[in-house]
């Protein structure tokens, strides 16, 4: 599940805009059966994912947009903007994953 | 795993966080788009340029060679092309900086960040910068070169806005789209320069501080001219004519107006001490047997830097120098055969009027008898949340008003709003071959008033160039009366009468912001300019030296002798009482009476000596009325003389100024000066450490270049610099020399200098951004490469690009 949510949310940050995190998580919780490990597990890929990808656009840009980016959000170094990215597309996903799950249970309780 | 009655939770939580990225809160910015993937930051693109480009509307193919500097040379076969290509590549640089900038007079700020700016934007609409635009690029439309310039710029700019490979990094943060520019955009930018230069006036305070201490306090701590020998003049006094013969005498309020106004209205003061150098000898002063140039423009401090570095070669015509940002053609620069440059005239150009309504809510003001009807035009300043307020913009024949208290108003009556074709003038010195060309393509220049210099391969000339105010008519030194003043036109100087001066014996012409007449010969432009000190020190270096090479033009831009401790240390020392200070302290004030008043970066004396006088100033102005900031103290040059006054005469009356009204005691200069010394020592003590040997006068200074937008993180802090705001560095920490350079002319071809702290490129994300700022800071310039061809800066440069006409099938 990880793997695979890690190359759906890699096509995802790549192809389309940064919401659409959100939908692919609803999707997901929607159709696969979730429990909190897996949840947990399938957010982190979409972290992950985001992670891999800024920093590969970074390092293309001579670390010059992580450091732009410390700068304007005070952090001391590069790697709490990775960690930043981390958290938020990992929230995102988490939260939206919920929700999918949450209905999918209620549409097959009905 | 989630209880059914979750769901909504799930759901709430989920909509909120995807709104917070989406939106940003407070001062976050919008994260989603800004972090995105797939649009955001991390997939900006640099611009590249390919060997040839397409651009729309050009009528022939245009050159643009990059050399190492990143200064682009445009060749072009016909003007239009010339700035359709100059709009395109500032834009590929500058887009961002382009638009803020230009938002600034027109009163849009707020539509980007909100509540902030709002009493910005307020002010600026209500001192009738949008109408004031209006009619400037009507002005300008009417002459067709300047129209040329201004519409092929335009569609330029809009050509790469269309072209661009990704959004500047600005706009990702602020979650917007550039939006398309017009010619009264540029109009806007030079507006907001103008005010920047032209919107200090002492009126509303001095009307104040008159209101309690009276008019002869007033016209102590604010005399008409510095106290002798304080005292720089630039310019010999014009010509009088016998019908100008009134104007002899001491330049003299009357019976001046008490304002019953009980507030003083928000206004966006400029800072004070804004400075700016230039200054040339001629032929017979040079070392090379030719003219030399030196201009130094001193401007807040911003990356991307305000200038722009081009060379613009048209049809008959091919200049190297410095462009304005959102502005076509070039400001400041030279061609083959002439050089100019300028320095902020700060001749008062601002006055105010207490205008009485008919009632709290009638626009009908009196004037004398009459009743007259205001003109209103209203205006909308838009906010970040879609949400736009409207402003009524009052007119009246005394400005726009731009406070109401009651049925009594306040207007602001700018000079500055009467433009003429400022553009267009520019646009003549292209071609100039001589002093006296320089000076007729001025005749066109109202606002904002500049100490323009002149120089061609023998001759150098300055000129005080714009529509000046008659001082003499017209003091504007308080809040005049808008019910009985009703002569409410401004008494202005012929353009013969403006102040000029070329090849003097000496051989030099120079100013720096300081006074440009002496007003007691017979013509008056006010009472506020500048200190002294650079002027002063400038004169001094250039009159020590029978002959002057380039090399000593350099070195002289990088001075960093303070002049004003060389008058006031020695008085300080001789005051101070030693018996109240720590072995430390006599330690500190011995390196003191050793120094040689370089305000050197990395050494303690400067900064012991800065926090002195200010504090100094703290201790005795701060009793005399109540306008609390120290941009509205007496003038330094006062102060100055103030010290000698109490060091000579014991019943002077400048002991009562230093005398604490507030206190019982009798406060001495002695203690005055012991105390500031001590409340000096104890504030470096504090930010700097204990050892007094370790303070360094950078830090006190603490300069450094902050991003146009004030973004954090995207400027360059505390840079090494020697020198201050009194040296001829002109170092204000945030504020400095942002565009210098020396031009050496020549029997065939100039040779120039040149430093722009940040250099041309303003994108955040290219690794050229902040370029030179170390050198700068250094002192270092580089050389200019102006080509006389396009074939020679296609050698010379390994970047070239033709700009091609589009096919046509």
């Amino acid at each position: 599940m990880f793997y695979f949510a890690l190359l759906l949310f890699s096509v995802q940050h790549m192809l389309l805009p940064w919401w659409t995190t959100a939908v692919l998580a609803v999707l997901l919780g929607f159709f696969t059966d979730m429990d909190w490990w897996r949840a947990i597990t399938t957010s982190f890929a979409a972290g992950l994912s985001a992670v891999i990808a800024a920093y590969y656009f970074d390092a293309r840009s001579g670390s010059l947009i992580s450091h732009r980016l410390a700068g304007l959000f005070g952090a001391h170094s590069v790697t709490s903007v990775f960690l930043g990215v981390l958290l938020l597309s990992s929230v995102t996903a988490f939260l939206w994953l919920g929700f999918g799950d949450w209905l999918s249970r209620r549409v097959g309780a009905s | 795993m989630f209880k059914r009655n979750r769901g909504i939770i799930w759901a709430v939580l989920g909509a909120a966080w995807l709104l917070v990225l989406g939106k940003g809160v407070g001062p976050l910015p919008a994260l989603g788009p800004l972090l995105s993937l797939h649009n955001g930051i991390w997939r900006h693109h640099l611009q590249e340029w390919p060997d040839q480009l397409p651009l729309e509307n050009l009528n022939g193919p245009v050159q643009v060679s990059w050399d190492e500097s990143g200064v682009p040379h445009i060749f072009a076969e016909n003007e239009a092309d010339l700035y359709r290509v100059q709009g395109y590549l500032m834009a590929s640089q500058r887009l961002f900086q382009m638009e803020l900038i230009t938002r600034v007079a027109s009163g849009r700020l707020s539509e980007w960040f909100g509540e902030r700016t709002r009493s910005l934007d307020e002010f600026f609409t209500r001192f009738g910068m949008r109408e004031s635009a209006e009619r400037t690029l009507a002005d300008f439309m009417k002459d067709p070169g300047t129209a040329t310039m201004l519409e092929a710029f335009s569609d330029g700019v809009n050509q790469y806005i269309t072209n661009r490979p990704s959004d500047p990094a600005e706009y990702l943060i602020l979650n917007r789209e550039p939006e398309p520019f017009t010619p009264i955009k540029t109009i806007f930018m030079s507006k907001s320069l103008t005010f920047n230069l032209a919107g200090r006036s002492f009126d509303l305070y001095l009307s104040q501080i008159m209101k309690e201490r009276g008019f002869d306090f007033v016209m102590d701590l604010f005399p008409d001219m510095e106290p002798m020998p304080y005292r720089d003049i630039i310019y010999p006094t014009p010509r009088l004519k016998s019908a100008d013969s009134r104007r002899r005498g001491r330049m003299v309020e009357g019976s001046p107006f008490v304002t019953s106004l009980k507030s003083i209205p928000f206004f966006p003061w400029p800072s004070a001490g804004k400075g700016s150098n230039n200054w040339a000898v001629n032929a017979k002063k040079s070392s090379t047997g030719y003219s030399l140039m030196a201009n130094d423009t001193h401007l807040s401090l911003t990356l991307p830097n305000i200038w722009w570095e081009v060379q613009l070669s048209g049809p008959d015509f091919n200049v190297y120098g410095a462009s304005l940002t959102a502005v076509p053609g070039i400001v400041n620069g030279m061609n083959a055969q002439a050089s100019w440059g300028p320095t902020n005239g700060t001749t008062d150009v601002l006055d105010f009027y207490e205008i009485e309504f008919e009632n709290e809510s009638s626009n009908r003001y009196r004037k004398g008898d009459q009743v007259v009807e205001s003109e209103i035009r209203n205006e909308q300043v838009g906010l970040k949340n879609g949400r736009t307020i409207e402003i009524p913009v009052i007119k009246t024949e005394y400005g726009y008003v731009l406070y109401r208290e009651g049925s009594r108003g306040l207007a602001a009556d700018w000079l500055a709003h009467k433009s003429n074709n400022e553009l267009g003038a520019l646009r003549q010195l292209y071609n100039i071959r001589s002093v006296e060309d320089c000076f007729r393509a001025f005749q066109r220049w109202n606002a904002p008033i500049q100490n323009f210099i002149c120089v061609d391969r023998k001759s150098v000339g300055l000129q005080h160039t714009g529509i000046l105010p008659d001082r003499q008519a017209q003091p504007g030194r308080f809040v005049r009366d808008g019910v009985q003043d009703t002569a409410s036109s401004w008494a202005t100087l012929s353009n013969e009468m403006r102040p000029r001066d070329v090849d003097p014996p000496s051989g030099f012409v120079l100013s720096a912001n300081e006074r440009p007449l002496d007003d007691e010969k017979g013509v008056s432009l006010g009472w506020d300019f500048e200190e002294p000190w650079r002027g002063m020190i400038i004169r001094k270096r250039l009159s020590e030296k029978s002959k002057i090479s380039p090399a000593d033009m350099i070195r002289f831009q990088n001075d960093a002798f303070n002049l004003k401790a060389s008058f006031a240390a020695p008085s300080f020392l001789k005051l101070v009482a030693h018996a109240s200070l720590s072995q430390e302290q006599e330690e500190a004030l011995l390196a003191i009476s050793k120094w040689d008043f370089q305000d050197l970066a990395d050494r303690p004396e400067g900064a012991l000596f800065r926090l002195w006088f200010e504090v100094f100033q703290d201790l005795i102005y701060s009793d005399e009325y109540s306008v609390p900031s120290r941009d509205f103290y007496p003038k330094e040059s006062r102060t100055v003389a103030l010290l000698d006054n109490v060091l000579l005469d014991p019943t002077h009356s400048d002991h009562a100024v230093v005398d604490d009204r507030r206190t019982q005691e009798d406060e001495t200069p002695e203690f005055m000066v012991t105390k500031a010394f001590q409340l000096g020592w104890e504030e470096l003590k504090s930010t700097q450490g204990s050892e007094w040997k370790k303070w360094r006068f950078r830090d006190v200074i603490q300069t450094g270049i902050r991003h146009v937008g004030r973004f954090p993180g995207f400027g360059v802090d505390l840079l090494t610099m020697d020198g201050g705001p009194e040296s001829i560095r002109g170092n204000k920490g945030k504020h400095g020399a942002v565009y210098k350079i020396v031009v050496a002319h020549g029997e065939d071809w100039p040779r120039a200098w040149i430093q722009i702290p940040g250099g041309n490129e303003g994108d955040p994300l290219n690794p050229n951004y902040a370029r030179y700022s170390e050198d700068w800071a250094q002192g270092k310039m580089r050389e200019a490469q102006f080509f006389k061809t396009a074939e020679e800066a296609r050698r010379s440069c390994k970047r070239n690009i033709i700009f091609q006409p589009p096919k046509v099938h």
